[in-house]
């Protein structure tokens, strides 16, 4: 997961941080904390931090809280004095943790460091680090949930809030257990109070899976890993937690929500399956045929977008398995074949004796094997790709009818968001030889997308012929609004790591096509050309 | 005669550049992790520090600063031995403060020919 790590955190808090191994050099130097000492990162790190800050008579002190917190206790609000770059003694409070690095292997301690003299007056200063973790919480992409000593939940971030499907409001203030099962909630109870009276907690630091649940009191599969934060005088939790995704593919419309990057409006009931909508008044014969008839073409749809968002799922899933698989056998064949070869090699000098003909011959094979199973290894590692295992299918498809397809497939959540479909479609323009499923699943997923991100405007799409390519374009009144981050439209498909559009781009190339997005109008125009004929390829 | 302590975690190239190394008529030690190295360093005076980059723990980089950052090893060759080969790179270990880069797969004529300039 990208984002925000622990270091990258400490290097943002306004107090001072200070990492040492167990030989007490110093390896991370946060900015407060050159401003608190006067020393910079690059005159410190490497360093023994008892020669440098701490005055001899202290040196005891200091090492008697790190051996105590290597035996697991908390150590905060110590006051003590140390010493400054110019050897001014400063008054401080400390309070010292384990650092560990991102696989949580301990790696030395850590000191946090207020400056004791600090006049700001108590309620100010809260404030101000309230802000400060709230300005943290926004930029991190990772789902983290912070919690105070009692687990009342500080703070959210956006992604930890579209996860359990909560707004920042419904979770600040409420205990940690409101997202984990009833049946758990008296073990949890009882962890959290062993943790902060003894800081040890069973689950720090790990990762361990168990169940969540949304607002709307569905449970999900989760992986949380929970660690201890000193800050000054404060403990607090924070839980980083993870959803494991495949038991997504059930819930309706999950798939593409669970990936949007900000706090989306919360979805309204379908105005056609909402019980509220069959008023108890009596209907006439007429419309209650056509609510019928109405009804069994939603569903009949209804099943259909739900086929295609397991595709998503399916292509998503195949894609990260295959990536990571190809990963690890890049990384765990490398450094044995590296050996084999450079012991043919090692050989192959003669250093040690000389070889027969039939042994050089041999080992000039094996080497040769070797070397050739390398350069496969780095043929993998540049396609990484999942797409592997999805096959097209081949066949003649009317234009029209795949569009009208998808415009019926996303009449419904067009209604939802207030958006207006509108289509463009060259008349000379008849046929295409593509796979149906997965044209279908290109149109479905950018113009669904689109919708997401116009409620209230319009989407609109347009198809033509140019020699021997198809040109389709889908424009989204909303779109635009998503690059703005980036200032450029032209990597929008890249960068936003939106997977719907991932999972278009593969299955475009895989059609011997490409995908591009350009700005027109202030609007994001997502065009992608594609042969009229095709060949069957993977990619 | 020249001392090259080895950092890396993986036993089969550990196994590899010790072997090489002995060849050459070095004097050859090899720790698995930055903490080991740098326990090492303070025990025995050494002329070259072979350093792998993905490590548990502290990664090679910081390793490597950490000593560098040391006036009392901060005249010591680190050299990085990683599998990252991508362009760019080796500007990118130099900068960050390695004397000389090395990827692996090593090629045996190549490592031997870079190593020979630091024989003492
Ligand atoms: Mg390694």
């Amino acid at each position: 997961m990208p984002g925000l790590t622990n270091m990258d955190i400490l290097s943002l808090v306004s107090d001072a941080i200070i990492s040492i191994t167990d030989e007490d050099i110093i390896f991370f130097w946060n900015r407060s904390a050159q401003n608190l000492f006067g020393w910079k990162e690059n005159e410190v790190i490497g360093k023994k931090l008892s020669a440098l800050a701490v005055p001899p008579e202290r040196l005891a002190e200091k090492a008697k809280l790190e051996d105590e917190v290597k035996s697991g206790k908390i150590i905060t609000g110590i006051e003590t004095a140390w010493l400054t770059k110019n050897g001014n003694p400063a008054n401080l409070i400390l309070s010292l943790i384990l650092a560990r690095d991102k696989d949580q292997n301990i790696i030395g301690s850590s000191y946090i460091i207020n400056n004791n003299n600090e006049t700001k007056p108590a309620g100010e200063a809260l404030i101000e680090s309230e802000m400060r973790l709230h300005a943290m919480m926004q930029s991190s992409t990772d789902a983290f949930i912070i919690a105070d000593k009692d687990g009342t939940i500080i703070s959210t971030t956006g992604v930890a809030q579209n996860i359990l499907q909560y707004t920042e409001q419904d979770l600040k203030g409420k205990p940690l257990s409101v997202i984990i099962p009833k049946r758990y909630k008296a073990s949890h109870e009882i962890g959290v109070q062993r943790m902060i009276a003894t800081g040890k907690a069973n689950i720090i630091g790990k990762k361990v899976g168990l169940f969540g649940v949304r607002k709307d009191g569905s449970e999900f599969p989760l992986e949380l890993s929970l660690n201890v934060w000193n800050s000054g005088k404060k403990i607090f939790f924070s839980a980083m937690i993870g959803e494991i995704k495949i038991a997504t593919i059930k819930r309706n419309t999950s798939f593409l929500s669970n990936f949007k990057k900000t706090g989306e409006k919360p979805r309204k009931n379908s105005l056609i399956f909402s019980e509220d909508t069959y008023p108890d008044e009596p209907e006439t014969v007429a419309s209650r045929l056509s609510r019928i008839t109405m009804d069994s073409s939603f569903i009949k749809y209804r099943r259909k977008a739900e086929e295609l968002q397991s595709e998503n799922t399916r292509i998503a899933l195949a894609y990260k398995a295959e990536s990571e698989f190809l990963a690890t056998i890049s990384r765990e064949f490398r450094d044995p074949l590296g050996s084999i070869i450079g012991f043919c090699e090692l050989l192959k000098r003669k250093t040690h004796g000389d070889l027969e003909k039939k042994q050089e011959q041999y080992i000039d094979t094996i080497h040769k094997s070797g070397k050739s199973l390398i350069t496969l290894i780095d043929k993998f590692e540049l396609k990484r790709t999942g797409a592997e295992k999805i096959h097209l299918v081949m066949g003649k498809i009317f234009v029209i009818e795949i569009i009208n397809e998808t415009f019926n497939l996303l009449k419904e959540k067009a209604l939802e968001h207030n958006v207006e479909l509108t289509k463009d479609i060259a008349t000379s323009f008849n046929l295409i030889n593509a796979d149906k499923k997965f044209l279908n699943l290109i149109f479905f997923n950018l113009m669904g997308n689109a919708i997401d991100f116009s409620s209230g405007g319009s989407v609109h799409i347009t198809a033509k012929e140019e020699n021997t390519m198809a040109r389709f374009s889908v424009r989204g009144s909303g779109w635009g609004d998503i690059p703005k981050k980036i200032d450029d439209y032209s990597v929008v498909l890249d960068k936003e790591n939106i997977p719907e559009f991932v999972i278009s781009k593969k299955l475009v190339q895989m059609h011997g096509g490409k995908i591009f997005s350009e700005r027109k109008d202030g609007d994001l125009l997502i065009t992608f050309i594609m042969p009229i004929e095709v060949k069957k390829r993977g990619i | 005669m020249t001392k090259v302590l080895v950092v890396e975690d993986s036993p089969f190239n550990m196994e590899l550049v010790l072997e090489v190394l002995d060849d050459m008529g070095f004097i050859a030690a090899g720790v698995t992790n930055g903490a080991d190295a740098i326990k090492n360093t303070e025990n025995e005076v050494y002329d070259l520090i072979l350093m792998d980059i993905e490590l548990p723990g502290m990664d090679g980089v910081v390793i490597q600063k950490i000593l560098k950052n040391n006036i009392k090893y901060k005249n010591i060759p680190i050299i990085a031995l990683t599998a990252y080969a991508m362009k760019g790179d080796k500007e990118r270990f130099i900068a960050e403060g390695f004397d000389d880069y090395i990827s692996k797969p090593i090629n045996m004529d190549d490592f031997t020919h870079r190593l020979e300039k630091y024989r003492k």
